[in-house]
């Protein structure tokens, strides 16, 4: 079964599992867009190629 | 100590950089901007318990190997950054292969045993060979969730499998020790590719991911699980450009369950990299432990913000997943 459609049906379901882990992760899907900020960071792959790209031989 | 600048003084003591100002120049610009995968290496090496110094060849080695990917890397994505757009592609390919090369010299160099080299050689090939083929598999674009995995497993977890094991193996660390760190680091590798895949997709304004149509974890999940907005959220990701269609695309991602999606997968692959480290007989793990808890901080500054108890991890069904 695919983990993504597995995944959704059972948090579809998580309300009925109060205090649960998947009641947890149902309630990130009623945050707004200015809390969803705490999950960016600067943790990306490549973030300091980046940077890099910008910066590596501009120097003339 | 410095890793950077004895990263730099070390690749500098090969003739290749003497005699070529501008693979000097690279490696300078790219030391300055203190990457902190270079360090890599130094964490497993210190973990089993051996000094710093002992990881700098294969700092080095790792350096070299990034700055290579990111000349090819930006050529493969047309990013308009790219140092390619500058010099041209057949220059900036020329580097890449000067950097990779530069990368097994600083092995070779270094005052390793010949086993010791010969082992880190075969770590760094294998490196820079899996996420050559991770990059051609990237590059078409996954639209399956099977297929995107593939990629991860190849284009994101070698290079932190590889870095830490390079680290473990200048260090001595024997073979089971070396093949769990390895393990642990591509768990962290993945882990890394699920936060870059967060910040491209919530970025403002649109990621090139968004207008080029590709695919990343979450947007994979809006356009392949059946839920209310996935119509709206197609026709949304067709026009992205449209005012006000990212934020709203952004909310659809939010809502159907795809953030949600990314924090369960990183909870996972956390669980099993701290199972790892649990059974790895390690002299030093609180720098390893480190590393793992950065790569989750996003996520407990989220249940913080939510007033969720991390208690709730300990209540965690096993679901199906392809971990």
């Amino acid at each position: 079964m695919s983990t993504m459609k597995g995944f959704y049906a059972s948090i579809s379901s998580a309300s009925r599992l109060h205090g649960s882990y998947l009641e947890a992760l149902s309630e990130i899907t009623r945050i707004n867009r200015q809390q969803a900020k705490a999950l960016q960071s600067d943790l990306a792959w490549q973030e300091w190629g980046q940077q890099n790209r910008e910066t590596m031989m501009n120097s003339e | 100590m410095d890793i950077y600048q004895s990263t730099v003084d070390y690749l500098l003591t090969f003739p290749i950089f003497e005699s070529w100002q501008e693979m000097r120049t690279i490696l300078e610009r790219a030391a300055s901007l203190r990457p902190h995968d270079w360090q890599l290496p130094v964490i497993a090496c210190q973990a089993v318990g051996q000094s710093m110094e002992k990881a700098i060849p294969t700092c080095a080695a790792l350096a070299c190997a990034q700055i290579s990917i990111i000349l090819v890397d930006d050529m493969l994505d047309d990013d308009p950054r790219g140092e390619y757009r500058r010099i041209g592609s057949g220059r900036a390919s020329n580097f890449a292969i000067a950097f990779q090369s530069a990368g097994m010299d600083a092995l070779l160099g270094s005052r390793a045993s010949s086993q010791v080299r010969l082992a880190a050689l075969d770590s760094l090939n294998r490196l820079m060979l899996t996420t050559a083929y991770g990059q051609e598999l990237d590059i078409q674009n996954p639209i399956e969730e099977t297929s995107y995995w593939r990629v991860v497993e190849h284009k994101s977890a070698p290079f932190y499998g590889y870095a830490i094991q390079l680290g473990a193996l200048f260090a001595e660390a024997g073979e089971n020790v070396t093949n769990n760190l390895e393990q642990l680091g591509r768990l962290y590798g993945e882990m890394i590719q699920i936060h870059d895949d967060l910040n491209d997709t919530m970025a403002l304004p649109a990621n090139p991911d968004w207008l080029q149509k590709r695919k990343p974890l979450p947007i994979l999940f809006a356009l392949t699980v059946e839920h209310p907005d996935q119509a709206r959220f197609i026709e949304l990701y067709e026009n992205i450009s449209v005012e006000d269609a990212l934020q709203e695309a952004q909310q659809i991602l939010i809502r159907c369950g795809a953030l949600s999606y990314c924090v369960d997968q990183l909870i996972r692959r956390h669980e099993m990299a701290q199972e790892i480290l649990n059974k790895t007989p390690l002299a030093n793990k609180s720098q390893v432990d480190s590393l793992l808890e950065a790569v989750m901080r996003p996520v407990w500054k989220l249940f913080e913000t939510l007033d969720i108890s991390p208690n709730v991890l300990s209540r965690k069904p096993s679901a199906p997943s392809q971990v």
